[in-house]
C-alpha cells in the first residue's frame, strides 16, 4: 500500500516508522526542515518537506496514486483541509485524521474524512480500564450511528451471575457480541451463555442506553 | 437573531461595521477581545456590535456567540483551514443558512464549495477590481497588441 502520512511529530513519526517496517510505501510530508531532517536521517529518503495543505505538495507526493492519507498534526483545521483535499482533489480511497479536539470527531465524518481518530477518546478509554473497580470501559465509538462498543467488567455478587443471557433485561437495541471469562476464555455469547463473575462483557449498545446497560450488569443482588 | 464573524482582522472588522451600521445584530470572535478596530468604532448606527475573545472553531465560544440563532456567518480570520474549520461547523453542526468564509487557496475553496460554504477569495476580488478600474481605451489597446 501507498500511506501518506501529514505530519512526523509525537504520533506522526512513530507511525511512519510502523508503517514502513511493516513493509509499506510511506511518504511523510513534514512543513519543518528541522523535523524533516531528522527523519531523513533516521528513516531514509521517504520524506517530502512542505504543506500538505497545499494541492502542489499532495501533487508532488503521488497523491493521485496514494491508498491511505492520514493527517497526524496537531490542529484540527489542518488536518481536516489535508484529508478534504487528498480525498476530493486526489480521489485518494481512504483518508483518516487525528483529531485533537473531541468535539470536531463527528463533524470530520460527516464531511467525507472516513475515521476520525479522537485522542482524547482514545486515552480516556485507556484510562478508564486501568481502573481497578468495576469498570464501564467505552471502546469505540460508531458515530453517525448513535452507538458505541463498550466493555462491561460483571463484579463479584452482581444479580446476573449465575443466569443466562436469556434472562437478563438489556435495554433495547443492545447487542452482546462477546464474554471474555477471568480465566480470559473467549466466547460469543448464545441465549444459553451464562454469566459469571469477573466476565468482560463486550456489547454494541446505543450511547443512551449504555448506563442503563452498565447497571443491569454490575448491580449487586 | 444575529451575524456571526470569525475573525477581527482588517475584512472582519469592516464587514462587522457595515453589518451593524446597517441594523444586523453582529457578534465578532477573535483569539484578541477588545472592543473592535478604531475602524469599526468609528461607524455607528441601529443595530448592536459585540466582540466574545476566544478561538472560533470552538463549540463553546461559538455558542457563546449566539451561532444557534445566526442567519449569516463569516469566516474571515488570515487562515485557510482555520476559516474552512469555522464555516464546515457553522454549515453542518449548526445548520446556519448562509456560511461564507475567506479561503486564498483555489483547490480548498472548491472543496469547501462543494460541502455548501461560499468562498471569497481576497486576491482575485483585489486583482478584478483594479482590472474593472483601467479605462476602457487601455484595455482596447491592450488586446488589440495581443492581437497582432
Amino acid at each position: 500500500m501507498y500511506v501518506l502520512v501529514m505530519g512526523a511529530g509525537t504520533i506522526g513519526l512513530p507511525l511512519i516508522s510502523s508503517l514502513a517496517s511493516s513493509g509499506h510505501e510511506v511518504l511523510a510530508i513534514e512543513p519543518d526542515p528541522k523535523s524533516s531532517e531528522e527523519l531523513r536521517n533516521r528513516l531514509g529518503s521517504i520524506v517530502l518537506e512542505g504543506n500538505a495543505t497545499s494541492s502542489r505538495v499532495l501533487r508532488e507526493a503521488g497523491a493521485s496514486r496514494a491508498d491511505v492519507f492520514i493527517a497526524t498534526t496537531g490542529n484540527d483545521g489542518d488536518n481536516l483541509a489535508a484529508c478534504l483535499l487528498a480525498k476530493n482533489l486526489f480521489n485518494v480511497g481512504r483518508t483518516v485524521s487525528l483529531v485533537n479536539l473531541q468535539e470536531n470527531a463527528e463533524l470530520f465524518e460527516q464531511v467525507g474524512v472516513n475515521v476520525a481518530v479522537s485522542t482524547t477518546d482514545l486515552i480516556v478509554a485507556n484510562l478508564a480500564g486501568a481502573l481497578p473497580a468495576h469498570p464501564l470501559i467505552r471502546l469505540m465509538p460508531i458515530r453517525g450511528r448513535g452507538l458505541e462498543l463498550v466493555g462491561i467488567k460483571v463484579p463479584e455478587g452482581a444479580a446476573v451471575v449465575g443466569r443466562p443471557l436469556r434472562e437478563l433485561q438489556v435495554p433495547y437495541g443492545v447487542h452482546i457480541n462477546l464474554i471474555i471469562s477471568g480465566a480470559g476464555r473467549i466466547e460469543i455469547p448464545t441465549d444459553d451463555t451464562v454469566i459469571e463473575a469477573e466476565d468482560e462483557v463486550i456489547a454494541v449498545s446505543p450511547v443512551e442506553s449504555t448506563n442503563s446497560l452498565w447497571e443491569t450488569l454490575t448491580e449487586l443482588r | 437573531m444575529n451575524v456571526v464573524i470569525v475573525g477581527n482582522g482588517r475584512t472582519g472588522s469592516t464587514l462587522a461595521a457595515s453589518l451593524a451600521g446597517s441594523g444586523h445584530s453582529v457578534t465578532v470572535v477573535d483569539l484578541i477581545g477588545g472592543a473592535g478596530s478604531p475602524l469599526a468604532a468609528s461607524i455607528s448606527g441601529p443595530g448592536e456590535m459585540r466582540v466574545v475573545e476566544g478561538d472560533g472553531t470552538r463549540d463553546s465560544i461559538l455558542d457563546q456567540a449566539g451561532i444557534r440563532d445566526a442567519y449569516l456567518f463569516a469566516a474571515l480570520t488570515g487562515d485557510d483551514n482555520v476559516n474552512g474549520l469555522a464555516a464546515l461547523k457553522a454549515k453542518v453542526t449548526y445548520r446556519v443558512l448562509t456560511v461564507i468564509a475567506t479561503v486564498w487557496s483555489g483547490d480548498l475553496s472548491s472543496v469547501f464549495e462543494s460541502l455548501g460554504v461560499t468562498c471569497v477569495n481576497p486576491a482575485r476580488l483585489s486583482a478584478d477590481n483594479v482590472i474593472a478600474n483601467i479605462p476602457q481605451v487601455l484595455q482596447d489597446r491592450a488586446s488589440a497588441a495581443s492581437g497582432e
